[in-house]
């Protein structure tokens, strides 16, 4: 529980990264999730987070998030050591999040499910307060402009369960920035996106860094991670076996090899592109 | 208020608003997810320790039915935190005993009256003062409803994941709901008592137990007033089938909760079924999702202001 080392830092708050990771394992009986992972992610950047199926992102992300907990190393956010802490406590901390696998409460609207995100501010709220703003339906602005911003304002009202694929992935980042959060986590954002989707969910993206959050992103859409990332860290088996900006780490023959295949590099850097082509067809 | 109806049917008006309470009492877990069992045994807590109170201490009514509640809530806190850790049935079984503990602990004492129960509870408890608590528990549940509380309840039921990766705090939303929960059977239990003046350990029994259930089953988990209706309607209607008749009476409950459960799962408050018969737009979108456009904002140049 040495996580919080970081706060020791003369310099202050300025110098405490969003999250601080050490040493981070995690074990699924025999098998090796994540193993002996270290890195910290730098403020209002965008960091891409990469690797082949089963290479252990989504563990790291729900490691960080609380839904699981580490066999060993420890998870620093603000310099707050959360190693171990409930996924609503670390919520608490200001950590958003969005699931690879769409997780909305499907009985409900779009508007009920963007509200559910703005719990926690609503929460802090003191009780005077509470208590005066209660007429005006507290959380309705931050929901109307999510509204508009990820354009679902004509269908605010309808059941969720009722939209399409990428509708719905939009209602889920939706409910993710209505917490405000310092660090947003998008798993896989873009997947079953059309061409133009994916593009405007990267503006959003780059224009949430630039309002102050730092963002942790996985994606196998390879042309959105060198459109938008700041950084990027290649994890294979657990481990991170790169990190590099986002145009210099598909030099990195170890990452190459990993990642995108042995023998076709080059080639397989348009995969995805060919991918997205699929999915519009599908989704149309 | 109500001297126009005959005492018999002020009678059993009184026994069907406390069993609008009983509903609640399980509304108020069912909603975010607990199915709980405990409820009659909470409703045993409330009447014997009202009713002690004021036979052996000669508490005044009103006095007596709040303590009641409140140790029923305070019973219910304390052990919701033990139970409230399962999942699925083994909480409802968890619950079950808990309820069933209380009820046969006071049937074994002595200091409770024991097998024979408590006689001569003062009956002084007016229809209109029942009718009064039942609204007032109304509004704190509709103002509950609407609020950020209500909406984390509701999340919990519908998905625990999405609501703690929220930031709700699922343990304390669940042991908030069932120590409410606690606190409204216990309620009805010391009403129940100061309505008939008599309590014995086998009226909180299994069958009232499935019969609540089952009313809570056909009111749903999502509206309150959902709950009041349903006790209402079904305590009317078994009026007219008549309650000396056990066969109609339970045709009546298991023939509700069958229908009810093939054709509204979620029970007769099902928010899907209110959008369909309120008439709102339920319209499947089939056809390629439009993206989302800058121009959709106003500002255009940063329509996110987050912090």
């Amino acid at each position: 529980m040495t996580g919080a080392s970081t706060v020791a830092s003369p310099e202050g708050l300025a110098d405490v990264p969003a999250v601080a990771i050490e040493n981070l394992g995690k074990r699924f009986g025999g098998v090796v999730a994540v193993s002996d992972v270290t890195f910290a992610l730098s403020d209002e950047t965008i960091t891409g987070l990469i690797g082949p199926n089963g290479a252990g992102k989504t563990t790291l992300l729900n490691l960080i998030t609380g839904y699981l907990k580490p066999t060993s190393g420890s998870i620093a956010i603000k310099g707050k050591t959360v190693t171990g802490w409930l996924p609503h406590a670390v919520a608490g901390m200001g950590v958003a999040r969005t699931y690879q696998n769409i997780l909305l409460l499907d009985s409900e609207t779009v508007a009920t499910n963007i509200l559910i995100g703005c719990h926690g501010a609503l929460q802090r709220r003191r009780l005077v307060t509470r208590a005066k703003e209660w007429r005006s339906r507290p959380g309705r602005d931050v929901v109307e402009r999510l509204l508009t911003v990820l354009n679902l304002r004509e269908v605010a009202k309808d059941e969720v369960a009722q939209l399409p694929y990428g509708m719905r992935r939009r209602v889920e980042i939706a409910r993710a920035l209505a917490a405000s959060p310092s660090l947003l986590i998008l798993d896989e954002p873009t997947a079953g996106m059309t061409r133009d989707e994916s593009d405007e969910i990267g503006r959003l993206v780059q224009q949430v860094r630039d309002a102050g959050t730092t963002v942790l992103l996985v994606e196998h859409n390879v042309r959105l991670v060198r459109a938008i990332c700041d950084e990027v860290l290649v994890l294979q088996w657990g481990n991170i076996i790169a990190r590099d900006s986002a145009e210099r780490v598909w030099d990195d023959p170890v990452v190459r090899t990993a990642y995108l295949g042995d023998m076709e590099g080059q080639e397989s850097e348009t995969g995805p592109a060919k991918q997205e082509g699929g999915t519009t067809n599908a989704g149309a | 208020m109500f001297d126009w109806l005959n005492p018999y049917t002020q009678l059993v008006a009184a026994g069907i608003l406390v069993n609008a309470l009983l509903v609640l009492s399980l509304f108020v877990v069912f909603q975010c997810g607990v199915l709980s069992l405990a409820t009659i045994g909470f409703m045993a807590d409330g009447a014997y320790t009202s009713s002690l109170l004021a036979t052996k201490q000669h508490w005044p009514t009103v006095p007596a039915i709040a303590a009641g509640a409140v140790v029923a809530a305070v019973l219910a806190y304390i052990f919701g935190r033990l139970v409230l850790h399962l999942r699925g049935i083994y909480l409802a079984l968890g619950t079950f005993a808990l309820g069933q503990v209380f009820v046969l602990g006071i049937a074994n004492f002595t200091w409770t009256g024991g097998p024979g129960g408590i006689v001569g509870i003062p009956v002084d408890i007016t229809l209109a003062e029942l009718v009064f608590v039942v609204l007032a528990v109304g509004v704190v549940f509709q103002l509950v409803h609407l609020s950020f509380v209500g909406r984390a309840l509701r999340a919990i039921r519908l998905d625990e994941r999405v609501a703690a990766g929220a930031g709700i705090n699922v343990a304390r939303y669940r042991t908030l709901a069932f120590t409410a929960s606690g606190f409204l059977a216990g309620l009805a239990g010391g009403f129940e008592a100061f309505q008939t003046g008599v309590i014995s350990p086998d009226q909180y029994s299994f069958v009232l137990l499935v019969q609540i259930l089952a009313l809570a089953m056909i009111a749903g988990s999502y509206l309150w007033a959902g709950s009041v209706l349903t006790a209402i309607a079904i305590g009317v209607a078994q009026q007219y089938i008549g309650t000396t008749d056990a066969l109609a009476e339970g045709l009546l409950y298991g023939g509700l909760l069958v229908v009810v459960m093939i054709l509204v799962p979620n029970g007769i408050t099902d928010p899907r079924l209110l959008r369909r018969l309120t008439f709102r737009r339920l319209r499947p979108h089939r056809g390629p999702s439009s993206p989302p456009t800058s121009e959709a904002s106003p500002s255009g140049a940063s329509p996110l202001v987050i912090k």
